[in-house]
């Protein structure tokens, strides 16, 4: 093989898988429909190029099933193409759903040398870097109890660890980071980074924009199998969430409100019975920080109702509050509805910044003490960051810093972030 | 398509920790451990003895070591099937996560389960040359039978782990015929001495020898361990030939089958 160390190179690389419709076919079974599986073809990867220098740090990004998960395994030697070439030079070595090959009876010590055998470890490599393993996993005490006995983030701790110690010429990362807690994350990005360091070729691929701006500098965008996109991470990742915005509208289904549904309740005098979500180019369920969100509700009035109330609220996925207000609160007057409303709340520019919230709406009597409708969380949208930095909040700002004032060697700086002419 | 041009050696710790796995998750947990490896083939022998011996009357002297000859041989080739059969199935979110040559899992189940025909044979060797009165010069034989053995085997068993990985049925199916399968195969009784095997039923002790593939292996095997004897040349030319036709055949047919066994399992 004429690569080098680090280097990938895929020329022209197609995979399509058979989707019979029933697994785990049977002798008898394909005996007897041998004219008459049901199978479509599916188109995983077509006609894929490309090519990594050593040492680069690539992010595969794409919805599901836009081949990320095929190109990574095709990359780890697990899946062949059907057409083209893969080439990669020196070493690999995957983090593809760790922990794969632990065995619940075996004590953590008899693990680790299994999983580094799996990834091409001598035991005599092993035993050079035991204690090393041992300590990033933070498993000191537990290392010689059996695996089953741990916590999944114990054994997730301990599988990043090992394979994070294989040091190989190319490292292929599979969504492994959303494991451990913050502070264990935080390890993983540094052990990232020290294998970037130190001249890895690193190949990741996750759903988390953020964690492949964190640690790439290059990025791919997949669709359908092709790749569509490839440049610098951040104008890869813009074009893809100008992609999700634009793809993200959402079919409202005819009504809304099911019977059963937990998050529904109310003596339905007067009923919600469409919601949406509206961004700059209609309904979706995706949206940019900063850009504009209306919610917007269909009302009916079953029975006419005097000043009934509207309210809504937006919480994050998890859980806790961000905003809610309604309509007497704002000093809105409803004198009455006779048959129905359209009823929309709109906010000029989201301050929301990356993350996944819900929207509660309610319709209520003006003393609140008669619940018509309430839809408890019942839209979700996710809204992607425009600017640097994390958490759901956007409160993007500026940096100074004043150095030895006053002193000789005094100096400035200064930058800005989210300035509106300092766009992607 | 390639990782980055494996050296064999490479593989050789996975190996070693995979039969170290087969061997210690077989008897992990359970009071008599490694004990069991000989307390089945013990009962076996008792329960046959009772029947062979002494219901039917086979007239073979120190019967129940004749039995255990053939149960180590018969322990090491069918375990060692299935367990080869199952083996990549078993270990789907192996071959599915990771790239190495598939081999090494069958491959390390079939050690694995040599472990049990070792222990064995270990027990047997000496018994035979202590109680039976043949010579022990035939015994030269035994290594060359054992590998012989160990490569229709091997052959056997990757042949199964990959077709088993297309069709599950293998597994079953081979459970299903190793009953039969061990009573047509001379371990209970040699064709000799099996009364409705003389005479002019024996054409049936011929097709029984020559088309059970696994036959002459124990035929020559009793011959050099139990009797004492130099097995047939017949059985020995058998050995050879279907040891070589069966590896080859494995081999080939699971490097054709292994590229998509990720996407099958």
């Amino acid at each position: 093989m004429a690569v080098e160390p680090g280097r990938i190179r895929l020329r022209g690389v197609s995979r399509h898988f058979r989707v019979i419709h029933d697994r785990n076919l049977t002798l008898k079974e394909t005996m007897l429909r041998r004219r008459r599986t049901t199978a479509t073809e599916k188109w995983a990867l077509r006609e894929v190029d490309l090519d990594v220098e050593p040492g680069q740090a690539i992010g595969i990004i794409g919805q599901n099933g836009s081949g990320k998960s095929t190109l990574l395994k095709m990359l780890a030697g697990i899946i062949p193409p059907q057409a083209g070439t893969v080439e990669i030079g020196g070493t690999v070595a995957s983090m593809l759903e760790l922990g794969a090959g632990f065995h619940p009876d075996f004590t953590g010590r008899e693990n680790v040398y299994m999983n580094a055998a799996i990834h091409g470890l001598s035991e005599r490599e092993v035993n050079d870097r035991f204690e090393e393993i041992v300590d990033f996993a933070e498993l000191q005490e537990f290392i010689d109890m059996p695996v089953r006995t741990y916590s999944s983030g114990m054994s997730m701790r301990l599988a990043f660890s090992i394979s994070s110690h294989v040091h190989p010429d190319v490292l292929l990362l599979d969504e492994v980071l959303a494991v451990g807690d913050e502070a264990f994350q935080r390890k993983c990005f540094g052990r990232i980074f020290e294998f970037r360091r130190t001249g890895g070729t690193l190949v990741f691929v996750s759903h988390d924009p953020a964690s492949v701006e964190r640690v790439c500098d290059r990025a791919v965008l997949l669709v359908d199998g092709r790749i569509v996109d490839d440049g610098s991470t951040a104008d890869v990742l813009a074009t893809y969430h100008r992609r999700l915005a634009s793809d993200g509208r959402v079919d409202e289904p005819e009504d809304q409100a099911e019977d059963e549904d937990p998050r529904v309740w109310g003596n339905r005098e007067v009923v919600i019975r469409n919601s949406r979500l509206i961004g700059n180019d209609g309904p979706t369920d995706r949206f940019m920080a900063g850009e504009p969100l209306t919610i917007e509700m269909e009302v009916e009035a079953v029975h006419p109702v005097q000043t009934p109330i509207f309210g809504i609220s937006i919480n994050s996925v998890d859980g806790p509050l961000f905003f809610g207000t309604n309509t007497r609160l704002d000093e809105l007057e409803i004198p009455g509805i006779e048959k129905g409303a359209v009823v929309r709340f709109t906010i000029p520019s989201l301050p929301l910044h990356d993350g996944r919230f819900t929207v509660q709406m309610a319709v209520v009597s003006f003393d609140e003490s008669v619940v018509y409708h309430w839809l408890d969380r019942w839209l979700e949208f996710s809204v992607f960051p425009k600017v640097t930095g994390i958490g759901p909040v956007d409160m993007s700002g500026g940096w100074t810093v004043n150095a030895d004032e006053g002193a000789p060697g005094a100096w400035a700086a200064s930058v800005s972030v989210g300035d509106p002419d300092d766009e992607l | 398509m390639t990782v980055g041009g494996f050296a064999a050696g490479r593989y050789v710790p996975l190996y070693r920790n995979l039969v170290r796995r087969e061997v210690r998750q077989r008897y992990k947990g359970s009071a008599l451990g490694v004990a069991w490896t000989l307390v089945t083939p013990a009962i076996m022998v008792a329960a046959y003895s009772l029947v062979f011996k002494f219901l039917l009357r086979i007239q073979i002297p120190h019967y129940a070591l004749f039995l255990f000859v053939g149960l180590t041989v018969w322990t090491f080739f069918f375990g060692g099937a299935q367990m080869g059969a199952s083996s990549l199935v078993s270990n789907a979110s192996l071959v599915t996560k990771v790239s190495f040559p598939r081999q090494i899992v069958p491959l390390a189940s079939m050690t694995g389960n040599a472990f049990t025909a070792g222990a064995m044979f270990v027990i047997a060797l000496p018994l035979c040359v202590i109680l039976t009165e043949g010579e022990w010069a035939p015994l030269v034989m035994l290594p060359l039978l054992i590998v012989l053995l160990g490569a229709f085997t091997v052959g056997f068993g990757l042949l199964l782990s990959a077709i088993n990985v297309y069709f599950r049925d293998v597994e079953h199916i081979l459970g299903a015929i190793g009953l039969p399968w061990i009573f047509v195969t001379p371990i209970f009784y040699s064709f000799s001495t099996v009364p409705g095997l003389t005479g002019d039923k024996e054409w049936v002790a011929t097709l029984l020898h020559w088309c059970n593939p696994i036959a002459p292996f124990v035929i020559a095997i009793q011959d050099s361990l139990f009797w004492g004897e130099w097995p047939f040349w017949g059985d020995v030319l058998y050995s050879v030939v279907a040891a070589i036709v069966m590896l080859v055949v494995g081999m080939r047919v699971f490097r054709r089958l292994e590229r998509e066994m990720a996407v099958e399992l």
